[in-house]
């Protein structure tokens, strides 16, 4: 017996208990499969693929198995697996961030503002969308720490728990996609970088 | 500090996670930097903008598919169904 019933009915592979876990983190779960993947279809599958995997790994489950991030990090495996599958753009080299720098540590370029943000519902939709594209250039898993941080606003630690890293490496991969989103946005918005 | 260093900081200082002496000096760089003030607000843009994909809900099909889904889940692979 351990402190957790729920966990003891799971190994026990009940399903009353099961359907009440997945259905507590469906949306969750979806999410980190949608972000991942940014396919209805494929996130969906994931999804199927994550409940059935969950199910069959329920004798794995220790006394201390926090049950949220472990079918978290089921889904996130699941979603890499589905993205490697799928032809996505190629990958992009991110630029070297000294090399916008003088040696003296001040910025070589000038930094523009750029127009303000489209009242437009759609219009906004549309430069999300060219956001999410540009996305697609990152690293494999630059791009996963920014969908999940950026578009489903999970936590540092959240993400920490379900990638494995060290919340201080997830900032500063997370801190280097965002900047480098940012310059790729700037040349599409026609903005000096 | 230096556009450099300014840049570096970013994240931690929109999360408030910088010491106030670094704090202090990060705003007065940006006080007298123009591109860096611009780094500030287009980081916040993109930021911004990322944060409009969540939007998108999750659709309804989840939740009409879910009984179905977690029916084809709990397949014990001894007994299968079929
Ligand atoms: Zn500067």
């Amino acid at each position: 017996m351990s402190a957790n019933p729920l966990l003891d009915r799971l190994r026990a592979r009940d399903r009353s208990a099961f359907t009440e876990l997945c259905v507590a983190q469906r949306d969750r779960l979806y999410g980190i499969a949608w972000s991942v993947t940014r396919d209805r279809q494929d996130a969906l599958d994931v999804l199927q693929d994550t409940l059935t995997s969950a199910w069959r790994s329920l004798s794995t489950l220790r006394d201390d198995t926090a049950l949220h991030a472990w079918m978290g990090q089921i889904a996130l495996n699941h979603a890499r697996m589905r993205l490697r599958t799928r032809r996505r753009k190629p990958v992009e080299p991110m630029d070297d961030l000294d090399a916008l720098f003088e040696a003296d540590g001040h910025r070589r370029d000038d930094i523009s503002a750029w127009p303000e943000r489209p009242d437009d519902a759609l219009d906004r939709a549309r430069l999300a969308r060219r956001l999410a594209r540009l996305a697609d250039r990152l690293p494999d898993d630059h791009r996963e720490l920014w969908a999940l941080a950026d578009t489903q606003h999970l936590s540092m630690e959240e993400i920490a728990e379900l990638t494995g890293l060290q919340v201080a490496n997830v900032k500063t991969r997370l801190h280097r996609a965002r900047l480098q989103l940012r310059e790729w946005l700037a040349l599409e918005l026609g903005a000096r970088p | 500090m230096t556009c450099k260093e300014l840049t570096e900081r970013v994240m931690a200082y929109r999360d408030r996670e910088l010491p106030l002496h670094v704090r202090l000096s990060l705003q007065f760089h940006a006080a007298i930097c123009s591109c860096c003030r611009n780094l500030l607000s287009t980081y916040d843009e993109t930021v911004a903008i990322g944060a409009d994909l969540a939007n998108e809900e999750v659709p309804e099909e989840v939740a009409q598919l879910f009984d179905d889904m977690l029916a084809r889940a709990m397949v014990d692979p001894e007994k299968p169904e079929d």
